[in-house]
């Protein structure tokens, strides 16, 4: 599967691109926020790993190796904390497509990135990026007014 | 095609009886939670129903539930507030056992529900957006029952 094409701008995070289908949601709270669904013959889990309480998040992407496909057909989990556990295996070692969304919406920010310590600290390096990526913006009212923004966000 | 479509509930609905929208029993508490605002019916073209969560549960224990990481700040900003199931019958509404892949079963607490109308068939039907007076009627059944800010 081409993960270059996974999310596309302005989809919702759980159906990321309009040839995603058979959804399957494992964990939710008013949006899923943990699930498969199929691209293709492909199947590929999709978790929320960061949320913020002003409509942000922070979403990963991975393709289920066939031979995973009967166990993800019927797991079924006690506690969010062993669903958690579960989505961390499944991730580790593998390269994720992870994009941020605002107000369940992606945004037009994404990366593939190789999930070697967590999805948390490989979003962090995502986040790194994004952050390091406004001293780039020529508008210094725009740049200034991102670095503000953030840092007001750190102090709260 | 709007989204999600309409068989989203049935393919999240508990299969442990022959019939979710019956399995979590009128006296069961239940809770809502929000990290903002509460959702007092679906959103259009996000939902086609409300979570609630069972038990009466703290602010930290439904948060957890939804995130994995939450900050001193998440927590003050969350609210809870609570109902039961026969309540939200006797509304008109359906309180359906969605709990995914995550669940302990029927009877625990921290499953997932979603409240949907109409009450007839929820399972396989489920209309957005919900009249006014069916997002009175929601509201209504919290009457008396709200807490915000951090419990511990």
């Amino acid at each position: 599967m081409n993960l270059d094409s996974l999310v596309k701008r302005g989809r919702l995070p759980w159906r990321p691109g309009s040839e995603v289908y058979d959804l399957d949601v494992w964990h939710e709270y008013e949006i899923p926020l943990t699930g498969t669904f199929r691209v293709g013959a492909d199947l590929v889990m999709f978790t929320q790993v960061l949320e913020s309480s002003h409509g942000l998040s922070a979403w990963a992407y991975v393709c289920v190796r066939p031979e995973e496909s009967e166990e993800f057909g019927d797991v079924t989990f006690g506690s969010t904390d062993e669903l958690r556990g579960f989505v961390e295996a499944t991730f580790l070692d593998r390269e994720a497509v992870l994009t941020l969304a605002r107000d369940d919406r992606i945004i037009d920010r994404w990366t593939r990135s190789d999930v070697t310590n967590g999805l948390v600290p490989t979003v962090e390096g995502f986040l790194n990026r994004i952050i390091g990526s406004v001293n780039d913006v020529e508008n210094t009212e725009r740049r200034v007014g991102a670095k503000f923004a953030g840092l007001e966000a750190a102090l709260t | 095609m709007r989204e999600p479509d309409s068989s989203y509930v049935r393919k999240k609905s508990c299969t442990a009886t022959c019939a979710a929208e019956l399995c979590i029993g009128d006296e069961t508490w239940l809770t809502h939670h929000t990290f903002d605002h509460f959702l007092n019916e679906p959103r259009y073209r996000v939902e086609r129903e409300v979570s609630l969560l069972t038990g009466r549960l703290s602010v930290e224990e439904a948060s957890r539930y939804r995130r994995a990481l939450i900050t001193v700040s998440d927590l003050e900003g969350a609210s809870v507030r609570y109902t039961t199931a026969g309540n939200l019958r006797v509304a008109g509404l359906a309180v359906v056992h969605t709990p995914g892949r995550v669940t302990k079963g029927c009877a625990a607490e921290m499953e997932h529900v979603s409240v949907i109308w109409p009450a007839a068939d929820p399972v396989v039907r489920q209309d957005i957006p919900w009249p006014p007076e069916v997002t009175q009627s929601f509201l209504r059944c919290f009457n008396g029952y709200e807490q915000a800010g951090v419990t511990r």
